[in-house]
């Protein structure tokens, strides 16, 4: 038996005692430990109890049932009818209403991604991740995506209606907020371990500057004055200027246009389109010698198609008008597929969560859709300081007063980090000391249309309710950042397209702002746009190819940063075939046709003739009969990308000097390099000593891809197919594997209509047939955001076959009960 | 006897009390039922495990059978978990632990009150 009590510096203590606290202080720890986060890991207790845990985001799959509500803010009943695909359609009897409902369906579905997509704009990420979201953060404002929110919602706000509409969407989303408990929360605030935050209209003014930061970063300043500051002038015209046998512009050749420049624009064909007499030369110009002080792009542009038919050319006699924006591939899905009822709107198509209206869709009158236009729109201009206090610049001989915007940025622990951001007349500098050490010789500051006050919605607004081209035009004169090609086809058989944005006199190199003739004296009136209607042709379209030819009134920057090889496959297709139907423009969508390796391969091979080993005679042989389609179940494809992904790295090795950023000429100027140009220093490796050409680097990329894939899959015969290799992946946006698809199987790639890359892709596909009034889209996602549903990816299979679903697209609420799932009654009282 | 009736009144007050309440509800429950209800201490800790262990085992059961698994088989890669039935049974294990410790800790202030 144990003693009941013992002594301890002359005091009694009994066991019973001991026992107590020590059970207490164990069960008190426990409690503690799991109701808090661990490292990475959620609050254990917490996370796991099936009642308020993760448990409480698995939904129920076996029933589905009709739910009335009564939301006393409504002016009206509303009626959210949910089909098989749990695609919302929304019938309310006025607009405020349909908004509204917008918000509280978009939320219950896909809240946490509005959420996550819009703190990581304003640069709030840190505080649901911690510290190692602050250089992300202080990224995001210091290149002033906040700012131009700011004035983005301040420029809303003078439009009563646009205020309207954003009120109630805003409205609707933080009703149902509001209606949650912590055990109803997304899995990720559960996972991430913190709550929902009130919906303001500043987010969804965010959420354009999200995109706008995606789409409109296509200009190269600081990269293009390195590559002229170390190769010259005439070396910069020669890799980086578009090829004049391209011909596949966005507006056909020699369209007329019937109006002038406007001043401020001085027409020159391949420079900087900026009169540059004032602007210090790329001799003495100031650089940032670190990557680190230059903002990352991708190589090549993120790309889209959109095409439109008319009449003439389809069986139907009725246009029919196709879109897929290409972005990377995320789940939750960057779309929700909505339909719209009210009685001035009958709208159906992808819409952007945490924003009203539908941006890329239909409804029965017009169609349209988007591609990413790419034009450049940021200049960098080089400041000079009065000194290290860097409170005057000059401009013209005189000192101004820079303006110091301090960015509050909240930590994870709720400590607060303070950023100051130096605003000149041009815009913020982003890198400085503070901020990514910046060794350059003088700060930059970064000028962008992203910063200017806009009211994209508005755009989308008046497009979803057009009625024919004057309704389409009307709308798209709001439109301004990031620049899109607009493709448009209406019921009563017209077709047009046009380059919508705001389009300032920008220059391609780092400019100096000593001189205020150097900023931007002329925007492209909107009206002046790129834009054509009702071509000769039978067909408009766009791939984010360079727009128009010399016939236009003002000068393009010839820069080569557009893609034009999937351009040069669709108005192939586009122009050989007539009585097109839904199943020609399907064929189209999933369309594998490889135009680079058609353009490069049968030089590739040869140059590389004779030179390689009887082992290796059998790939290039495999490789002389592929019929460049990246399908999935081909080998060559992973055959002719190995090699020309080691032919490209060994002739750009040059743009590979770490200590001066610059950037390597895309796929569409390497392959005409490679076919035009047999000489140039650039075939040279800078890592050997001797002199490398054309043939031998050619051969050399050829021993190294040959070799990789021997070393990987021990022999040629075990090569896997296309899709195997690329092993597409639709990333969570939290990069957590169990919560992605991972190794879809598809074809296509970069640069090809199907453009599905490891993790780009199609984000959206649509079809819309006049002819028959019908609509056809697919995208790889699912239409709710939860990881626990069926619904979270269930539409990632049929996306990768190339396969549709049909629209359910009706103004008459009994047409679309009879494909219900279930059915939302909400009341207005 | 005992021991099953108090099982069964935990069981019962964490399930209603849990729909309402975070899920520590679970450990005052416990607290309080160890200190009035409960015979010997290990009988205590006995009781509040099973209860919670029972009830969070039956109704996290419940849900992923609905779900077909679903987000189950997604969590337990995130823990490095084998399969859906270890997940139910490590939530349980949480869940009861909690719950018997709570309950021991009740009975054992019953010894000195």
């Amino acid at each position: 038996m144990l003693a009941k009590e013992f002594y301890f510096q002359n005091k009694v203590i009994k066991v019973k005692h001991i026992s107590f606290f020590l059970s207490l202080i164990v069960t008190a720890t426990l409690v503690y430990i799991l109701n808090h986060p661990l490292g990475p890991a959620p609050a254990l207790g917490k996370f796991l109890s099936p009642f308020e845990g993760f448990w409480q985001n698995a939904e129920n799959e076996k029933k589905f049932n009709d739910e009335t509500f009564s939301f006393p803010e409504l002016k009206d009943k509303v009626s959210v009818v949910f089909d098989e695909r749990l695609v919302p359609h929304i019938f309310a009897q006025n607009n405020e209403d349909l908004f509204y409902m917008q918000g509280y369906i978009t939320a219950k579905y896909r809240l946490w991604q509005m959420d996550i997509q819009t703190q990581n704009a304003a640069g709030r990420v840190s505080e649901v991740v911690g510290e190692k979201a602050l250089d992300n953060d202080r990224l995001q404002r210091r290149i002033g995506l906040q700012y131009g929110a700011e004035k983005a919602e301040e420029f809303i706000n003078q439009d009563p209606e646009s205020k309207a509409i954003l009120t109630a969407y805003c409205n609707g989303v933080n009703a149902y907020i509001k209606s949650l408990s912590p055990k109803d929360y997304p899995i990720e605030y559960k996972l991430l371990g913190y709550a929902p935050e009130e919906w303001k209209p500043i987010k969804v003014a965010l959420l354009l500057k999200n995109m706008a930061n995606m789409l409109s970063v296509y200009e190269f300043d600081i990269e293009n004055t390195n590559f002229i500051q170390k190769y010259g002038e005439k070396e910069f015209q020669h890799l980086y200027t578009e090829v004049d046998d391209f011909k596949d512009f966005i507006i056909p050749e020699k369209t007329p246009f019937d109006f002038k420049a406007e001043e401020g624009f001085a027409r020159t064909t391949d420079k900087p389109i900026r009169d540059k007499s004032e602007v210090i030369t790329a001799k003495d110009q100031p650089v940032y010698e670190s990557y680190n002080n230059v903002l990352k792009k991708p190589d090549e542009i993120t790309g889209s198609n959109n095409w439109a038919v008319s009449g003439a050319k389809t069986k139907s006699g009725k246009p029919l008008l196709c879109n897929d924006p290409h972005l990377e591939l995320n789940l939750p899905s960057i779309w929700y597929e909505m339909h719209l009822v009210s009685p001035t709107i009958n709208v159906y198509g992808a819409t952007l969560p945490g924003a009203p209206c539908v941006i890329s869709g239909f409804n029965d009158s017009i169609a349209w859709g988007v591609t990413n236009a790419g034009r450049d729109v940021r200049d960098w201009f080089a400041i000079k300081f009065k000194d290290d206090k860097q409170e005057e610049y000059m401009v013209d001989g005189k000192w101004e007063k820079t303006i110091k915007r301090i960015e509050h940025i909240y930590l994870k622990n709720s400590k607060e980090f303070l950023d100051t951001v130096l605003y000149t007349r041009y815009g913020p500098i982003v890198f400085d000391k503070t901020f990514r050490n910046a060794k350059g010789k003088q700060l930059l500051a970064l000028k962008w249309t992203a910063h200017q006050p806009s009211n994209e919605f508005k755009t989308f607004y008046l497009m979803n309710q057009g009625k024919n081209y004057d309704d389409y035009r009307n709308a798209l004169k709001n439109y301004t950042c990031p620049s899109q090609n607009f493709v448009f086809a209406s019921r009563s058989n017209d077709i047009a397209i046009v380059e919508q944005g705001k389009h300032p006199n920008v220059s391609s190199e780092i400019t100096d702002g000593t001189n205020s003739k150097n900023d931007w004296t002329a925007y492209i009136p909107s009206e002046h746009n790129p834009s054509v209607k009702n071509p000769e042709r039978g067909f408009v379209s766009s791939a984010n190819q360079f727009p128009v030819d010399a016939t236009y009134p003002y000068p393009i920057s010839k820069v080569g940063v557009y893609e034009n090889f999937r351009s040069i496959r669709i108005n192939r297709m586009l122009s050989d075939t007539n009585k097109m139907d839904v199943t020609t423009m399907q064929k189209m969508h999933s369309d594998n046709y490889n135009i680079f390796a058609e353009m490069i391969l049968p030089t590739l091979l040869e140059l590389e003739k004779g030179k390689e080993t009887a082992e290796q005679t059998q790939l290039l042989e495999f490789l002389t009969g592929w019929n460049y389609r990246n399908d999935a179940d081909k080998k060559e494809p992973v055959v002719f990308e190995e090699w020309a992904n080691a032919f490209n790295d060994m002739l750009w090795d040059e743009m590979l000097d770490p200590n001066l950023p610059m950037k390597r000429p895309n796929s569409y100027l390497t392959a005409n390099f490679l076919k035009t140009d047999s000489t140039s220093i650039f075939y040279d490796n800078l890592q050997t000593g001797e002199r490398e050409t054309r043939e031998m680097i050619v051969s050399i990329a050829f021993q190294k891809a040959a070799a990789k894939l021997k070393e990987k899959y021990g022999s040629f015969d075990k090569i896997p197919d296309w899709g195997t290799y690329k092993a597409t992946t639709v990333m969570h946006l939290a990069k957590l594997d169990p919560l992605s698809k991972l190794n879809v199987y598809c074809g296509g790639n970069r640069g090809i209509i199907n453009a599905t890359s490891d993790r780009h892709g199609p984000s959206w596909r649509m079809i819309v047939d006049f002819g028959a009034m019908k609509g056809y889209c697919v995208y790889p996602g699912g239409e709710s955001g939860n990881p626990g549903s069926k619904f979270y990816d269930n539409l990632v299979e049929k996306w990768s076959k190339g396969e549709y679903f049909e629209a359910n697209f009706s103004a008459d609420i009994e047409t679309v009960k009879k494909k219900a799932l279930f059915t939302n009654q909400f009341n207005n009282k | 006897m005992q021991l099953i009736r108090n099982i069964i009144i935990i069981a019962l007050l964490s399930f209603l009390l849990q729909l309402v309440f975070p899920w520590w509800i679970i450990c005052l429950i416990g607290f309080i039922v160890g200190y009035f209800g409960a015979d010997k201490p290990w009988q205590a800790f006995v009781a509040g495990f099973c209860a919670v262990f029972l009830v969070w085992f039956g109704y996290a059961f419940y849900i992923d059978h609905n779900n077909n698994h679903l987000l189950s088989s997604k969590i337990i890669q995130l823990f490095h978990l084998p399969n859906a039935v270890s997940i139910i049974i490590v939530s349980a294990l949480v869940g009861g632990l909690s719950c018997g410790l709570a309950t021991l800790t009740g009975r054992l202030l019953k010894n000195i009150a």
